[in-house]
């Protein structure tokens, strides 16, 4: 069932999203559904990417795959956490075949997880429900550059 | 064209990116077309990596199939194969048996390719 919870569209405007994935398929199909519901958003393809990316600009939400090249997501996470000192939502895209991946996903630091591939109402909860509370409820994590822990 | 073809028969199924995009054509076939570049190479990809016995090669790329597989419904086909071959590779064992399965995920990405060119 969709989540109750709405962003308004004020906020939304002012909201990105990053969206790091390897895969061209999963990352275009990510993309589609934040364009449709509104959101702003940034691509790319690797940790190392991501970490520009998060360097130049502000997000507020990041969707996070686990197995990428030259860095992967958990390295990537654990990077924004103790390095950048960020404490904004990461949700991780995982492949449900692996048990002990989504433990390493929160241990790494992110926030939760959905499984690969995705569904559209999950996702769509769980990008509502973080973005509710770290932007509706508690707008003044908009007047600061990031968010820290 | 393919509305016509009994269903059941079909390799592949375009419900998820169908459902998932609420019927957008256009988004479909853009899918369609990244899957029906890239398959093929991964296809490619995961032979040499078993005909050179390199197990890393062959973990990397089965991987990746097992991501954009469930897109055309070819997961309802060949996941459990791709998923085997997946884990043979990362304990670095059995290419005997990677490559019966490799046999199997070739013949039904083949046929998903050939019939996605008529979507």
């Amino acid at each position: 069932m969709k989540t109750d919870r709405v962003i308004p569209d004020e906020l939304k405007d002012k909201i990105k999203i990053l969206v790091v994935e390897d895969n061209l398929m999963s990352r275009k199909l990510a993309a589609f559904v934040l364009k449709n519901w509104g959101y702003k958003y940034d691509e790319c393809t690797n940790g190392k990417q991501a970490l520009e990316n998060i360097k130049l600009d502000k997000y507020d939400l990041i969707l996070m795959d686990i197995q990428m090249p030259e860095m992967d997501g958990y390295e990537t996470t654990r990077y924004i956490r103790k390095k950048l000192e960020l404490g904004l939502p990461i949700i991780a895209m995982t492949s449900h075949s692996d048990p002990g991946e989504r433990e390493r996903c929160l241990s790494a630091g992110m926030n939760d997880y959905i499984a690969k591939p995705i569904k559209e109402e999950e996702l769509y909860n769980i990008i509502t429900n973080y973005l509710f509370t770290t932007v509706v409820l508690n707008p003044e994590n908009k007047t600061q550059k990031n968010s820290p822990l | 064209m393919l509305e016509t073809v009994d269903n059941s028969k079909k390799t592949v199924n375009l419900d998820y990116l169908t459902d998932l995009s609420k019927g957008n054509a256009k988004f479909v076939s853009e899918m369609i077309k990244i899957f029906l570049t890239e398959n093929p190479e991964e296809i490619k990809a995961l032979e040499k990596g078993i005909e050179e016995g390199n197990f890393d090669a062959v973990k990397a790329t089965a991987h990746k199939l097992r991501s954009t597989i469930p897109f055309v419904g070819l997961d309802k086909v060949i996941e459990k194969e791709v998923a085997e071959v997946e884990a043979l590779a990362t304990e670095k064992v059995n290419m005997a048996e990677i490559k019966v399965l490799f046999l199997k995920i070739k013949k039904a990405c083949e046929l998903a390719c050939s019939e996605l060119q008529l979507v």
